[in-house]
């Protein structure tokens, strides 16, 4: 039973897969961030000696940006493009549950945005190699806390796509990496205020806290993160990743096709 | 017919071209009518949220800004502390520049050389391991403020910074020991250490009172044998052959002596 | 056997289905007919279990079509059919095909796509396939686990005289191997050809299930229909 249902949700995988690799407009997001990371030589150039800094700092978050931007237009029309054009017909009519058809095409969907990162890391390590910082061990690490992160934004696009319409799921997972990414910052503002501490904190603990993911400042001066530190963050995403597919699967169950 | 249609598409093409080109000559050439925000002009923790915090990419791209401004004013220097303020509140660690800031700023007055040396000591509270920032703070102050306690204190931890040229360790190590400065230098450090409840502060300045009671023992030494022998000795061994002293001490920052003909006591790592 | 047992729908408080009972025997073929927004389609997606309806019971083979087994050994093939454009057919169908317990090999893959006449175009990409082309291999995947039940929404619409042909030709096969066959169709000619029983749908209620030949009553189906339809809403 269990191997049946693994092999259903590796069969949904993989189709997702290699139709999202065919996508011409993926190639040419990825062509746009090779440019990037290539222009950061130019960039690491006028540096004024810090060239291998300007390259790093820069060359990561070119990573992470286009790595969002590819997900962002993958994912957040997932589920209504199938609704809309009724490719869920075929699929669920067959032995398959509407959450395996979510899990299904969440893990599709991250392996094929993890290739277009590790692509575009590949591009980087070049880089980085030909400018003389030799070979950037960290910067494995925060692509790597980079995929966790995207896993967490993957599903949260699939959640809202599961009712809304991609214009608007882009605009609600844009606000949620935005409120994500300033979550302590909203703790340290509401310090001095009781009432306000209680709800930041309640919505510290809620709302996705993506801060958690960005090691890019440890690693660009040499330090690695501990490997427990790693385990809780990996933890932290499936574990969050879980609950938005899970509502998005209790959104999509009461949905009339 | 259709070919004269299609051809008069792409010279319409082309001319469009050409007149954007040149609206925007014009329009470049024109004041700004709307204030231009500056990325300076943003405060560090907004600009931090507004890119994702992507802190140290936002740190690189001020930094590149404030450099691409000194460029272009032909080397001012105007507002350019407020503007490295900014980069090194996005990212601390980034360290070239506190150093640059504490090397440059002191030539636009007092008021830049206090905003320097701020930004120096925090580039030093921050455990960088970057050698030029002690460095340059220490020729600040001996340059800039002619205080040369504070300059041989920073001579001292930029002497001790791992990864410093060995020139640079040399001259450090030895800033303000010249002959006549060195029991005032040495009762500073006697002073850090019976007053410091940090244990590397303490070995630090242990160090460094046996690296300046050796060279006045050494001093004494080469007085000695010249009243004796009526000459100076030609290596320190002779000191120890002529019993007036022991041995020659080994100096706890792995400095060796020597002796120029005039009788002066020289160094070398 | 397919039983439908007094099913009704809403959908935003519109009735779209209302008290629909009918029965669909073992290995015959069963004709849905209506106009447009009669609710063939929602009763269809009803059937295979799509959706599920406000009041009443659906069983075929005595079980819910949201059982597991059920959806083993059904077929179904949606109205307009979209796929994922970046697949091939052969992709597509091989998909579809590992999505069951017994799934066939990709050598039986490319015979099923031989037979409903896409053997040559088993490496383009769906994006590059024709209407009729996509109806064929709505067809083929509606067909890959060889169902004991297969629905189909207008399987006809956009073919060729020939496409049609050949698929009411596998449509008749699968008559003489003993599966049920369901589909909907605004093509009565097609569906008196192929069809043993039909149901006809009118603004939601059943108005009539049973065989062709009692309805037609030697007369052409379409001609029965419109009089039919026409006896019903006074105002066309």
């Amino acid at each position: 039973m269990i191997w049946r249902i693994l092999h259903t949700l590796f069969v949904i995988a993989r189709s997702t897969f290699i139709e999202n690799l065919r996508d011409k407009v993926l190639y040419g997001i990825l062509l746009f961030a090779f440019m990037f990371t290539t222009f950061t030589l130019f960039l690491g150039s006028i540096s004024l000696g810090e060239n291998t800094y300007v390259i790093r700092s820069l060359g990561l978050a070119g990573i992470y940006l286009f790595g969002l931007l590819i997900t962002i237009f993958l994912a957040t029309a997932l589920v209504f493009k199938e609704i809309e054009h009724k490719t869920f017909y075929f699929i669920l009519s067959k032995p398959v549950s509407r959450w395996q058809v979510v899990v299904g095409k969440f893990g599709g969907l991250w392996a094929s945005v993890a290739a277009s990162v590790v692509g575009m890391l590949a591009v980087y390590l070049c880089v980085v190699w030909y400018q003389g910082g030799g070979f950037d061990v960290g910067a494995m690490y925060a692509v790597g806390y980079q995929l966790l992160e995207l896993m967490v934004i993957i599903a949260l696009s699939i959640f809202f796509s599961t009712y809304a319409r991609p214009l608007a799921s882009v605009v609600y997972v844009v606000t949620f990496l935005y409120i994500g990414h300033s979550l302590g910052l909203l703790l340290g503002v509401a310090k001095d205020t009781p009432v306000l501490q209680s709800a930041a904190m309640g919505l510290y603990y809620a709302l996705p806290n993506l801060e958690k993911f960005n090691i890019r400042e440890v690693v660009l001066h040499g330090a690695l993160p501990p490997l427990e530190g790693v385990a809780v963050v990996a933890l932290y995403s499936v574990l969050y990743a879980a609950l938005l597919l899970v509502g998005a699967s209790l959104l999509l169950g009461r949905r009339e096709l | 017919m259709v070919a004269v249609y299609k051809y008069g598409l792409y010279a319409a093409v082309a001319t469009l071209f050409i007149l954007i080109a040149c609206v925007q000559m014009v329009s470049d050439r024109q004041k700004p009518s709307v204030p231009f925000i500056a990325l300076q002009s943003l405060p560090a923790p907004v600009l931090s949220g507004a890119m994702l915090g992507l802190r140290s990419a936002a740190a690189s791209l001020l930094w590149l800004q404030t450099i691409q401004y000194i460029g272009g004013t032909g080397g001012g220097l105007a507002g350019v502390g407020d503007s490295i303020e900014r980069v090194v509140a996005l990212d601390p660690k980034f360290s070239y520049p506190y150093a640059f800031a504490v090397l440059m700023l002191p030539s636009e007055g007092k008021e830049a050389a206090e905003q320097a040396i701020a930004l120096g000591k925090a580039g030093i509270a921050q455990n960088l391991g970057d050698w030029r920032i002690p460095y340059y703070l220490a020729m600040t102050y001996h340059l800039t403020l002619k205080d040369t306690t504070n300059a041989a204190l920073y001579m001292n931890i930029a002497a001790n910074t791992p990864g410093v040229p060995e020139g640079i360790k040399l001259s450090a190590h030895n800033y303000g020991l010249r002959s006549d400065l060195r029991e005032e230098t040495k009762q500073i450090w006697v002073a850090i250490y019976e007053n410091s409840a940090d244990e590397v502060v303490r070995a630090q300045a242990q160090n460094n009172v046996e690296h300046i009671s050796i060279m006045q023992l050494l001093d004494q030494a080469i007085a000695a044998y010249k009243k004796v022998q009526g000459t100076y000795p030609t290596n320190l061994d002779q000191l120890v052959k002529a019993g007036i002293l022991p041995s020659i001490p080994t100096d706890p920052f792995g400095i060796r002596y020597g002796i120029s003909p005039e009788g002066v006591l020289t160094y070398q790592l | 056997m397919i039983e439908v047992s007094h099913i009704s729908k809403d959908i935003q408080g519109c009735k779209v289905v209302r008290d629909v009972s009918f029965v669909v025997r073992p290995g015959s073929v069963f004709g849905f007919l209506g106009q447009n927004g009669a609710g063939k389609t929602t009763t269809m997606k009803m059937l295979v279990g799509l959706n599920q309806p406000g009041a009443g019971q659906i069983t075929i083979g005595g079980k819910a079509p949201t059982h597991r087994s059920v959806r083993e050994k059904i077929g179904f093939m949606p109205e307009t059919p979209h796929y994922y454009s970046h697949l091939t057919g052969l992709e597509f169908l091989t998909f579809c095909s590992a999505l069951f317990r017994v799934s066939k090999n990709k050598q039986e893959c490319v015979e099923l796509l031989r037979e409903v006449g896409l053997y040559d175009a088993r490496d383009v990409t769906i994006a590059n396939y024709s209407k009729g082309m996509k109806q064929r291999l709505g067809f083929a995947q509606a067909l890959v686990n060889d169902p004991d039940y297969v629905f189909m929404d207008e399987p006809l619409d956009g073919l060729d005289p020939i496409g049609r042909l050949a698929l009411k030709k596998i449509i008749l096969g699968l008559k003489a191997k003993g599966t049920t066959v369901c589909f909907n169709s605004h093509i009565l000619f097609d569906v008196e050809e192929v069809c043993d029983e039909i149901g006809i749908l009118h603004q939601g209620a059943l108005v009539y299930a049973g065989p062709v030949a009692a309805f037609a009553q030697g007369k052409s189906l379409e001609e029965r229909f419109v009089a039919k339809i026409q006896s019903l809403t006074p105002t066309i």
